[in-house]
């Protein structure tokens, strides 16, 4: 399944090799945004699939309420990834899940394609171990 | 008439000693105040007019919970309630009110004098300003979350960097993942030890030995999310000196179970048991289910020689393997304060 993807994440490092993580799947990846007004103007301006939200950007701890508003109002399926997933503990509406990074590609590649599946209303028996659902 | 004369010098005794009592409560850096035994304020000092800057008398009887911020009047009212009720001191901190409109956290304390007959006589209470202290508290706690983020960030480039540089070289893929994934096992038992504030604290629950290590074992766990890798015995609380190879020794183990061992076969299984006694903290890792072992490996990898190196270095024990036909069995045998060491030392008493 290809889908189109966004990475919002302030390390360029971790963003780039996310991408050829994401790339190497056969997705397709949109752009990188490092802080929460790119992430937004990218999703207006391309079809966006799926974003990856680190939560802490380079506008500050921004991508929560980010993450909240791609998943609730424009229709993007919402994955946080970030080294600090007690600060969505608490779970945030209308978005999937959090992955704790750092993590491994097969980490990547089986929360995305879970992520996917539940998109396109695809069955799906069991959530991968290393993510971490809301709700 | 003998009787009037030494009245009135009982009563001018008295009056010298509430006012010897009141200059002494004046001198006070805190506010003081003292209360009927049914509450009723009737004595602040006078620091306690210079903060909130209220004309004297006028907070007297219950007016007193005006002062506060008002998220804070009810929880004040009702442990003051308590107090006067239970005879039990009263703790309580709140924000008070200045006399620039600004609202300033304070401690706020009072103890009963009891009479010969252990009545309640009188209340006496005091406010400290705590108002700079808290702030520091907070400053601190900012700046250590926001060290521990940047820990935990240069974790995730540095496995970035690792994965980035080895893409291009094909031959060093394995080579790159298996470092890769000692680094991700190192940054998950950081985030198991470092300072934690009420948001960061880890989704798991506990911060214990086997909340980590279940964490740590999850990616192997069985499709349906059951664990593959079992828990059982005594609990224990880890710090950040035995973190590192706590961290080690159990990922070399898993990884090396899952392409060799219990792991690596579908309905394979490890039981992983801690034992605590006086004297030592003994885990004992036991694989089954897996392929059939043969005696010992001819050769030990580095992943090994990382596992005893965690164990026999680092942590001061003692690292036995033994290859069983039925499957591996490993035992790290520590001194009981092994996972705890600063805290363990600081228990110690001198010695003279």
């Amino acid at each position: 399944m290809t889908a189109r993807i966004l990475i919002v994440e302030d390390e360029a490092l971790v963003a780039m090799e996310l991408q050829f993580v994401l790339e190497d799947l056969g997705h397709d990846v949109v752009g990188t945004a490092a802080d929460a007004r790119t992430a937004r103007n990218l999703v207006r301006e391309n079809d966006v699939d799926l974003a990856l939200v680190d939560i802490h950007l380079s506008d500050g701890p921004t991508g929560v309420e980010l993450g909240r508003e791609l998943g609730q109002e424009m229709g993007v399926t919402v994955l946080f990834m970030t080294a600090n997933p007690g600060m969505v503990r608490q779970g945030v509406a209308g978005t999937i899940g959090v992955l704790s990074k750092p993590t491994d590609e097969r980490a990547v590649q089986t929360a995305v394609d879970y992520a996917l599946r539940r998109r396109t209303g695809e069955p799906v028996q069991y959530a991968p171990p290393q993510l971490q659902l809301f709700g | 008439m003998q009787h009037t004369d030494r009245s009135t010098l009982s009563e001018e005794r008295a009056r010298d000693r509430y006012e010897a009592l009141a200059a002494i409560a004046d001198a006070m850096p805190q506010m003081v105040w003292s209360t009927r035994p049914d509450g009723f304020h009737d004595y602040y000092n006078a620091r306690w007019y210079e903060f909130t800057g209220v004309p004297e008398g006028s907070t007297d009887g219950e007016a007193w919970n005006g002062m506060f911020h008002p998220d804070d009047q009810e929880r004040a009212r009702a442990r003051w309630a308590h107090s006067l009720e239970t005879g039990e001191p009263y703790e309580i901190e709140y924000r008070l009110r200045r006399h620039d409109g600004i609202y300033r956290w304070t401690l706020g304390r009072a103890m009963p004098l009891r009479g010969p007959d252990g009545r309640i006589v009188r209340w006496y209470g005091t406010c400290t300003d705590i108002d700079d202290l808290k702030r520091m508290e907070q400053a601190k706690e900012l700046l250590s979350q926001e060290l521990s983020h940047r820990i935990k960030n240069i974790f995730a480039v540095v496995s970035a960097l690792i994965a980035l540089s080895a893409r291009r070289f094909p031959e060093a893929k394995e080579f790159a993942a298996a470092v890769r994934t000692r680094i991700n096992a190192l940054a998950r038992a950081h985030e198991f030890v470092r300072p934690h504030t009420e948001a960061s604290r880890p989704t798991v629950g506990t911060r214990t030995l086997h909340a980590f290590l279940s964490d740590l074992f999850k990616p192997y766990a069985a499709p349906d999310g059951e664990a593959r890798v079992r828990l059982s015995g005594d609990d224990a609380s880890f710090d950040d000196q035995a973190a590192t190879s706590v961290a080690l020794l159990f990922h070399e183990l898993a990884t090396n179970a899952a392409k060799y061992g219990a792991l690596s076969v579908e309905g394979g299984r490890v039981v992983l048991e801690t034992r605590r006694t006086p004297e030592r903290f003994v885990l004992t890792w036991t694989e089954r289910g897996g392929p059939g072992l043969e005696g010992e490996p001819r050769r030990a990898g580095f992943g090994s020689s990382l596992a005893t190196l965690s164990v026999e270095g680092q942590l001061g024990g003692r690292l036995t393997r033994r290859w069983e036909p039925s499957g591996l069995t490993v035992v790290a045998d520590l001194p009981a304060t092994a996972l705890s060491r600063r805290r363990a030392a600081q228990n110690v008493a001198p010695t003279t």
